[in-house]
């Protein structure tokens, strides 16, 4: 999609987000997680939501969003510029060798900024890179108290049943016991 | 890279028994007697440089296709699972984290040495990054180098990737190296082990190219994975590995003249009915099942892309003594999975020709990214462009839940039907012309 | 308005929509229930519907709902505050009707589930039946329509049954073909009908017992009112000598609607105490 088109589609949900929707429903709050290089299929967002959750922050489509800042634009080196963006104004991912700067911790920092209750590890099956942190941050998560659960989706499957029943469970067990 | 086979004994296995065995009880006593160990992967290894500095290496996967072999396999897998990892993911990976997390005992039963250092030279498959990764996380603190080898993304290696290689050598991981090993690096001893490398790689494409005669004298798969071993690990470059290859070398020659078909566990072969080029690595947990089902079919694999795993020599890549850092460089970017899909087709495509195969066919690995991604593109495009039946066959490195014996065999049978009834067509359409 | 409190809870499975009005003042108070079929209509609409018209028969208006809650395929219910998986509700529906219970089994239109839980309807442990169809309310009604039953029927003609002819098939699909043949075959229809109870019967006892269910056990869902099915699995329970000891209550068809009623007024108490806690903090 050229960015002129997408920059209207953007300004109208900036317009709609500043609307009053009424009350939000009684979901509870969760970060997704599974280094995906894309989007993975809408349905499986839908169903996370339709079971009680509201998705506040995610790593979907890491490649078109990997520098998260300006890149620095007074500068006579401008390809260092670029780099240094790249490598330090980047979100965490497991493209990342993270040694110094461990992504479980930079999970849970997001996790508290977002006020989320808890994470959700759905890496697409097969994904190594994803499903290789997950233990990883699982242990974060574990030491900092933060709940969540793990599922794999196949891509290429238009079923979610499964997804929904864990999702459900999760969400109900943080609205009913924590 | 496996142990040597036991039914049959030539001189040459007998050598590569001891060498093993030499430097597993080198490893087991590392510790007191000093000596650095460094953890690195097979594909683009920089076994030289390790040796050059008198450093002993581990590879890994090498420890997980053992475990594979001796059955060991199914309860690492079991317990990395337990600790977290996903059934999905590499099993080597989570064989390897398995045998640490109970105790990391080697395949001869002594007891693997911590890493002083973790040489992540990763050629072709992203995963090592991850698995070294975790392995940082097993062992805190241990030192780290890093060599990132490009892909052939043009389906060659340009001057700038090389240049890009060779800086890191220089400026990263042989000052790491040198680090570790608490001295500098013996530049004249390296070019010294580089030469040994290039004379046994001379060694190992006539005992490769053995396979173009009719019958072959070898199988390149099954057997082949055995005589790359030396090459491909722990002893390249040593005087050691060239007294090996020039062994081996002379007993392939001598099978060639003489006419003998490849050796198996079971003795010589009877028959020589398939000549097949193979894609994609063997299964290890039932290795030897595997293999007679070939070998009891009279299938001989002629050539196959595993062998290359650890360098495509036969297509004309030397180590050079001359220029060592470069030709190092130049050998990482060179191995079979750091090559492009296009590349990976061209390669087979000779194969098939060159070595007259009848088939093809493709192991494809359930675990393993980094050959079975587009390996049914491949399929097809081998299927057009030299017209013989292809073949798919579905296992798994070292996890033996993936191997279902009567599958594969089911299919690989009914395979062996489709190769005899064309060998039979083309016999008939044949015969009239000679008339 | 007569309660201090009221919730609601809509209960959407692939047959029936299930919905309850409940009250507080104190303890709670079943105020009204109500189930529909849906047949070939939107649910969602459907709901909404009989939300409305539930309010308007008791003098309620939405806003006097402190907490619409829906469960099981009711994640789709227009104006509903939160959504409860079905397992959550049901378990909490079964704790409603016995205290004391600690498993409870919805038997519903699709699947079996068996639910262990604790005095506080927290979910311990579950199993379910596969996706097969056989061993579900669905099938049971598939195959009484081709008999000419209504669903409501099934049970006493079960009764009334004096040799049941157990199904071979464990496949829906083959299951059907077998009661074809028993018809053809001249096998009365309570004898056919008490054979499906009395394998669905088995398959449940089985359920139980891979999920070491403690008694009491209480059944949910629309076949818990099936009084051919309960003696089925009555007698088999008297036969497998495991002790179970299962309950039945008449409202079972409403225990997800119960349960999300009641789970919905537990979150809106919880929600209004975090409210008030942080409006003290602001000061």
């Amino acid at each position: 999609m050229p960015v002129e088109d997408h920059n209207v589609i953007l300004e109208e949900v900036l317009q709609l987000i500043k609307e009053d929707h009424g009350e939000p429903m009684d979901n509870i709050r969760v970060v997704i997680t599974g280094s995906f290089c894309e989007q993975p299929p809408i349905g499986m967002l839908k169903s996370i939501e339709m079971a009680g959750c509201y998705i506040v922050d995610d790593d979907l489509m890491l490649g078109s969003r990997w520098t998260q800042g300006d890149v620095d634009e007074n500068t006579v080196d401008p390809l260092g510029a670029i780099v240094t963006a790249f490598l330090t104004k980047s979100p965490a991912s497991s493209a990342v060798y993270d040694v110094g700067n461990p992504k479980g911790a930079r999970l849970v920092k997001l996790v508290r900024r977002r006020e989320a209750d808890g994470v959700i590890f759905c890496a697409a099956s097969f994904c190594d890179p994803a499903l290789l942190d997950r233990p990883e941050l699982q242990k974060f998560c574990d030491a900092a108290g933060v709940a969540h659960i793990n599922f794999q989706f196949h891509e290429n499957t238009g079923q979610f049943k499964v997804i929904k029943e864990q999702a459900g469970t999760f969400s109900d067990s943080i609205k009913l016991w924590v | 890279m496996a142990q040597a086979i036991e039914a049959v004994k030539e001189k040459s296995m007998l050598i590569q028994k001891e060498m093993l065995a030499e430097l597993f009880t080198e490893l087991s006593t590392a510790k007191e007697k000093g000596r650095k160990v460094v953890y690195t992967f097979v594909p683009g290894n920089l076994t030289e440089l390790i040796l050059a500095m008198d450093m002993l290496p581990v590879y890994p996967e090498i420890n997980a296709l053992q475990s594979g072999m001796r059955k060991k396999s199914a309860s690492y897998i079991k317990d990395a699972e337990k600790a977290g990892f996903s059934e999905d993911v590499c099993t080597y990976v989570k064989c390897d984290i398995g045998m640490m997390l109970n105790g990391n005992i080697g395949p001869t039963g002594e007891k693997l040495p911590d890493p002083d250092l973790l040489l992540l030279s990763y050629t072709g498959c992203f995963t090592f990054m991850k698995w070294f990764e975790n392995l940082e996380r097993l062992y805190p603190g241990v030192e780290i180098a890093m060599l990132h080898t490009p892909y052939q993304e043009d389906g060659c290696i340009t001057e700038d990737q090389v240049t890009y290689m060779v800086k890191q050598l220089e400026e990263e991981v042989i000052p790491k190296l040198e680090k570790v090993a608490g001295k500098k690096l013996d530049r004249e001893r390296l070019s010294k082990m580089l030469e040994n490398s290039s004379k046994a790689e001379d060694l190992w494409v006539n005992v490769l190219q053995s396979a173009k005669t009719v019958p072959s004298p070898i199988d390149s798969y099954f057997a082949g994975v055995y005589y790359m071993g030396p090459l491909f690990t722990a002893f390249r470059g040593s005087e050691r590995a060239l007294e090996y290859y020039q062994e081996l070398h002379d007993e392939i020659m001598a099978r060639k003249e003489q006419g003998l078909l490849p050796i198996t566990p079971e003795g010589e072969m009877k028959e020589e009915r398939f000549r097949l080029v193979v894609e994609g690595p063997p299964n290890w947990t039932n290795f030897r099942e595997f293999w007679k089902i070939f070998y009891d079919m009279g299938a001989v694999i002629v050539a196959s892309t595993y062998t290359k795993v650890g360098g495509v020599y036969d297509q004309g890549f030397r180590h050079d003594p001359k220029n060592p850092i470069e030709s190092l460089a130049r050998y990482c970017m060179g191995c079979y999975t750091n090559l492009s899909l296009p590349q990976r087709v061209d390669l087979l495509e000779k194969y098939i020709k060159e070595y007259k195969a009848d088939g093809f066919l493709i192991n494809s690995i359930k675990s393993c990214n980094s050959f079975s991604a587009g390996q049914l593109l491949m399929m097809r495009e081998i299927e057009k462009r030299c017209s013989i039946p292809v073949g798919f066959i579905e296992s798994d490195l070292v996890d033996p839940r993936y191997f279902s014996y009567a599958n594969i065999k089911n299919r690989l049978e009914s395979y062996f039907q489709m190769l005899a009834q064309r060998k039979t067509i083309l016999s008939q359409e044949a015969t009239p012309e000679q008339v | 308005m007569k309660h201090s409190t009221y919730t609601m809870g809509i209960d959407v499975g692939s047959n029936f929509i299930k919905l309850v009005l409940m009250g507080y003042d104190g303890e709670p108070e079943i105020l009204d229930k109500r189930t529909e079929k849906i047949r070939k209509r939107d649910p969602a609409a459907l709901g909404d519907e009989m939300v409305q018209s539930m309010l308007e028969r008791n003098g309620l208006k939405y806003e006097d709902i402190a907490y619409l809650a829906s469960t099981g395929e009711g994640d789709m219910v227009k104006r509903k505050r939160g959504h409860f998986y079905g397992m959550t509700t049901h378990a909490r529906g079964g704790n409603f009707f016995f205290p004391e219970a600690r498993t409870v089994v919805d038997l519903g239109a699709l699947y079996v589930r068996a639910v262990r839980i604790s005095t506080e309807a927290r979910v311990e442990d579950y199993k379910m039946t596969g996706q097969c169809a056989s061993g579900s309310g669905q099938f049971l009604e598939n195959i009484s329509r081709y008999l000419g039953l209504s669903i409501e029927e099934v049970g006493d003609v079960s009764l009334t049954s004096t040799q049941p002819e157990v199904s071979s098939g464990i496949c829906a699909v083959l299951a059907e073909t077998d009661v074809i043949n028993m018809v053809s075959r001249g096998i009365s229809t309570p004898d056919i009908i008490k054979g499906i109870h009395v394998s669905i019967a088995a398959r449940i006892i089985k359920l139980m017992s891979s999920l070491k269910a403690v008694s009491p056990i209480v059944l949910t869902g629309g076949m818990a009112l099936n009084k051919g099915m309960i003696q089925a699995i009555n007698e088999a329970l008297a036969e497998s000598s495991k002790g179970f000891e299962v309950r039945t209550h008449p409202d079972a068809i409403y225990a997800g609607a119960i349960g999300a009623c009641l789970w919905g007024g537990y979150r809106d108490a919880k929600l209004r105490e975090k409210e008030a806690q942080r409006a003290m903090e602001a000061g």
